[in-house]
């Protein structure tokens, strides 16, 4: 009998176990005001890329901003998420979806289907000009899509896997990375008439260009990126009255953004102040990014006058938006979706 | 003879262990159980109606199966969490590897010709087993129709099965093993078109879909001989597999492209010879291995318009294992183990790795008038180069294992056991040395597991009842893990983690015979927390991303006379995509029930014929393993199994 109860005791302790609840997304306005919409990447295969809505004022955060707009998840792998006229665009890489959202309220206008038959173009990112969307796609080619019937008009062809996209002079300018051939890279930067949508010429840069962005004095900057070991990645200054390349800078430098006439660049530890027209840096450790785990991407709001860096974590965690003032000092963080990659800003 | 008395540990038991490996078991009523083993055997493997041993293995306690795709994708198993890596997987009594990645993928290992399968937690299921599955964390031992000697002149099995997704399979075994010359030969074929349709919840609607390449055409075939001698048996034969398959990929929303490939070749040697002399048995093997396995992808946006790479690996085995029964309250055993594994590839990149692996076991049986106390210490010692590249550090280790297990405490055969494994796990060529991703500074990761358990038998008459239940802890160092490093898209091969487990386990089996009645009943629950340990990790003492806490496997049979129906229920419950415990990661729990129905058509005697329907997924549930790889909802299985005994 005691042997039975003992029995009976070892068996109620093995089944010990607790039950955890749902958590549930915090309900916030949704008022588009006084806010950011954050495109968060997600992870590969995962189809949890998604938009997270910071209220600025009460700092609460909604993450599944796009999924209560429309009803719907946004895809797998965003990539980039810019605002033309009154319309919002999401590149959706994995999913090869082009998102098309009203600006003023987030409801869904359109999603375009990017593929090519049975091939996904799987698309990269965005630069707009003369109302068309210039979509780089990792095919190997740049697609144009017109913002009224919201429609692909044409494929132009340029190099190996293009990536980051922009519109200067006239042109638009894209990094063709090569990046699906690591480590026999592309090391060039096409250049397409707007109006002729037709490939003018590639310029080389480096191995494996990625980001690409215009000053305001009409040259363009393209990061390349190198080998992630020996080769480092470096700034490049294209001429766009020549289309040559006319610098290259010796920083390191992983990401770039616009910040009123400078630029905000960052290595990954420390984010510095670019000068364009000067060509140098300004203040070469600007924030503390101590409390930064994964410095991702970057950015600045003029309206606020306030320097965001995205913070990925570990990649496979929540990221944050780390939020500091243009003199660097910090201000708050505000949890989002996994691995923060852009955010339009709502005054 | 086996069940009576059910628990005893005596010597017979240890020699008829040692005998299991070789010689077909007769049918038991009753399915004695083990502690730190599950087991299933002969007609309930076949009601199952299971696609391959990887559905089979998971109706084990303490398993958990890792499914990425319905219809003939890859499947992994965990034990108790610990990872596929620290199974060792024996088949007919020989080790299955694969050094390129480490992982024994079952969905290619078939299931028709298993008569005995037995998952080991801790102790070793036989001491002539090759030491490294005596050494590993735990052991799935499989026995096959082809490769053990009967007790019948003549033998045949086969089978004719169709099913949803267009499924087809014909399956054929001959063996003659009534005297003392063994010759088996087997083959298979199987075919799907593959294509099923699935509903996948995309945010508040529910969108349904086709998963789409999802094909395949395999041959499975073999021809084993053996021979009984005065004092030993010799064994050698042939396996071997042509796979190709379509690989359908994740359910990726609003993107349902596909059209990667996947063929695998494998050829496999086999040899043992056993013997004993003055109460020492002795077994002596060598296989040899050759697996081809060529991966296309004609739409990666690389400059030669795809990918198309070759990876060849082969592995070259030989041991040694004994069991010496000479003194009384004693048993001896030990062995030892060499293996050569190298990998060619077609990848430029791809360092072409080598490894000399020799692994020496030696322990001690004691018993005392209250139980047995069991103890060994085995030593691993792995050289590695490459053709260029720098290679990977040599690693040496000891390893001991602990156990004490009582003899029956009373008449409900009360007994209880403790013991203490330590074990590593080598990594993979492909996390030393793929590309970017590849370390070849890993570390070895090592596990340790202590576990109290208890079975006894509360009812013995006419119904038969078993309980088994087991607690147990395990720790992990230096885990091994895929994370990304520089940015989402290049990933790395880290020594990440230190991981906490701990659980429960609970068995009941039960079976009852009235008249022309047998209903038979089993129960098995698992509850594991596995706890990221590791102080500065963003997700310390989150649980780990597909660690369900619950798992159940309920299996309920019903024959009478020639006809029977069985139901199987599995339940998963919730649990993480990704390490972080958060609403974002969670994936819900769910379901599964599974119906059989068989009826065994009159024949002459030695003559079976049956006619079996498999329904499985009977409720229509959508579910996953993984996130993204959904599986098939609601099919069927039509079979006839005919066998000649």
């Amino acid at each position: 009998m005691r042997l039975d109860k003992l029995v009976f005791i070892f068996i109620a302790v093995s089944l010990l176990s607790c039950k955890k609840d749902k958590e549930e997304d915090p309900i916030v306005s949704n008022n588009l005001s006084n806010g950011m919409v954050v495109l968060c990447e997600g992870l590969f295969q995962q189809n949890n890329s998604s938009l997270s809505w910071v209220d600025l004022s009460s700092g609460a955060v909604q993450n599944s901003f796009f999924l209560n707009k429309t009803g719907r998840l946004l895809g797998d792998t965003g990539n980039d998420l810019q605002k033309y006229g009154s319309k919002i665009y999401i590149v959706v890489n994995v999913s090869s979806t082009i998102e098309v959202l009203s600006a003023s309220n987030f409801e869904s206008i359109k999603q375009i289907e990017m593929t090519n038959g049975q091939v996904s173009k799987q698309p990269r990112s965005m630069a707009f000009a003369n109302g068309k969307v210039f979509v780089s796609c990792y095919d190997g080619y740049v697609d144009v899509i017109d913002t009224t019937s919201l429609t692909v008009t044409n494929r132009i062809q340029v190099g190996q896997n293009p990536e980051g996209v922009t519109y200067a002079n006239g042109n638009i300018y894209v990094a063709n990375s090569g990046g699906l051939n690591f480590p026999n890279v592309d090391s060039t930067l096409s250049v397409i008439d707007v109006n002729s949508e037709i490939e003018l010429m590639k310029i080389t840069v480096g191995p494996n260009p990625g980001a690409v962005i215009a000053d305001a004095f009409g040259d363009v900057y393209v990061i390349s990126r190198g080998n992630y070991g020996t080769i480092p990645s470096r700034l490049k200054r294209i001429n766009t009255a020549t289309n040559t390349m006319d610098e290259t800078f010796n920083f390191d430098v992983n990401g770039i953004s616009k910040m009123n006439n400078n630029f905000l660049i960052h290595d990954g530890t420390s984010v510095s102040i670019f000068n364009p027209n000067t060509e140098s840096i300004e203040n070469s450790n600007l924030v503390n990014t101590s409390g930064v785990t994964t410095l991702y991407h970057i950015q600045y709001s003029a309206s606020r006058d306030r320097i965001y860096l995205l913070d990925a974590m570990n990649y496979t965690s929540l990221g944050f938006v780390r939020v500091f003032n243009s003199d660097g000092s910090y201000v708050s963080s505000y949890e989002v979706g996994l691995n923060p990659s852009k955010i339009i800003f709502y005054d | 003879m086996l069940a009576s008395p059910l628990f005893s540990i005596s010597q017979q038991d240890s020699i008829q262990e040692v005998q299991s490996v070789l010689i077909q078991r007769p049918v038991l009523k009753i399915k004695p159980l083990r502690l730190s083993r599950s087991s299933f055997y002969g007609d309930q493997i076949q009601q199952f109606g299971t696609q391959d041993a990887g559905e089979l293995i998971s109706k084990l306690a303490g398993s958990n199966l890792k499914s990425y795709g319905g219809l003939g994708g890859l499947k992994t198993i965990s034990v108790r969490s610990l990872g596929g890596e620290q199974n060792s997987t024996i088949i007919d009594g020989f080790v299955q590897s694969n050094s390129q990645n480490g992982q024994i993928n079952f969905a290619q290992i078939q299931s028709d010709n298993i008569i005995g399968i037995h998952l080991s937690i801790g102790d070793a299921s036989s001491y002539l087993l090759p030491v490294s599955s005596q050494m590993a964390g735990s052991t799935i031992n499989i026995q096959t129709f082809e490769n053990t000697f009967g007790y019948e002149k003549f033998e045949v099995r086969s089978s004719l099965k169709m099913g949803s997704f267009g499924q087809k399979e014909g399956y054929i075994a001959l063996k003659s093993s009534k005297k003392k010359l063994l010759l088996s030969c087997f083959g298979k074929l199987r075919s799907a078109i593959g294509d099923y349709p699935y509903q996948f919840q995309n945010g508040l609607s529910i969108i349904d879909s086709k998963r789409t390449n999802n094909g395949y055409q395999d041959a499975y075939f073999g021809i084993t001989t053996g021979y009984k001698f005065k004092k030993s048996l010799v064994r050698l034969g042939y396996k071997g597999s042509v796979i190709d398959q379509e690989l359908p990929g994740a359910a990726i929303l609003y993107n349902s492209t596909a059209d990667e490939l996947l063929k695998t070749n494998d050829h496999s040697f086999f040899s043992d010879v056993n013997f004993d002399k003055n109460d020492i048995y002795y077994r002596a093997f060598s296989n040899f291995s050759a697996n081809r396995l060529n991966y296309k992808d004609p739409s990666f946006f690389n400059n030669i318009g795809g990918i198309d790479v070759t990876y060849i690996n082969n592995v070259a085995r030989a041991g040694l294992s004994f069991a010496s029964y000479k003194v009384k309250k004693l048993t001896f055993h030990g062995g030892f183990e060499m293996s050569y594994a190298q990998l060619e590839s077609s990848d430029s990149t791809f360092s072409k790795p080598n490894r000399l692996l020799s692994q020496v076991l030696g322990g001690l049986d004691f018993k005392t008038t209250i139980g047995v106390i069991k103890g060994d210490i085995s030593f691993v010692y792995s050289l590695e180069d490459t053709k260029f590249g720098q290679r990977a550090d040599d690693v040496y280790k000891l390893q001991p294992f602990l156990s004490f297990q009582t003899k029956n405490f009373s008449k409900k055969h009360l007994n209880f056991k403790f013991w203490y494994r330590n074990s590593i796990r080598l990594p993979s060529f492909n996390e030393l040395y793929y590309n970017n991703i590849g370390n070849n500074g890993l570390r070895p990761e090592i596990a340790n597991q202590y576990n109290v358990g208890l079975e006894f038998v509360p009812i013995e008459k006419d119904l038969d009842v078993f309980i088994r239940t087991n607690l147990f802890y395990n720790q992990v160092i230096d885990k091994i893990m895929s994370v990304p490093t520089k940015n989402l898209f290049v990933w790395s091969t880290q020594n990440i983690q230190n991981v906490e487990i701990y659980g429960s386990e609970l068995s009941i089996t039960s079976s009852l015979r009235k008249g022309y009645f047998t209903y038979s009943a089993l129960i098995n629950y698992s509850y594991q927390k596995v706890l990221d340990n590791t102080p500065s990790s963003l997700t310390y003492k989150d649980q780990l991303a597909y660690s369900p806490e619950h798992t159940i496997s309920n299996e309920v049979g019903v024959e009478y006379k020639k006809s029977g129906v069985r139901l199987s229920h599995s339940y998963v419950s919730y649990r993480y995509a990704l390490n972080q415990n958060v609403e974002q990661n969670r994936i819900d729990g769910y379901h599964l029930f599974d119906v059989a129905l068989f009826y065994n058509l009159p024949l002459k005697e030695k003559n079976e014929l049956k006619l079996q329907l498999n329904i499985k997924n009977i409720l229509d549930t959508p579910y996953a393993y993984i996130r993204s790889f959904v599986m098939p909802q609601r099919s069927f299985i039509i079979s006839l199994n005919y066998a000649f005994r």
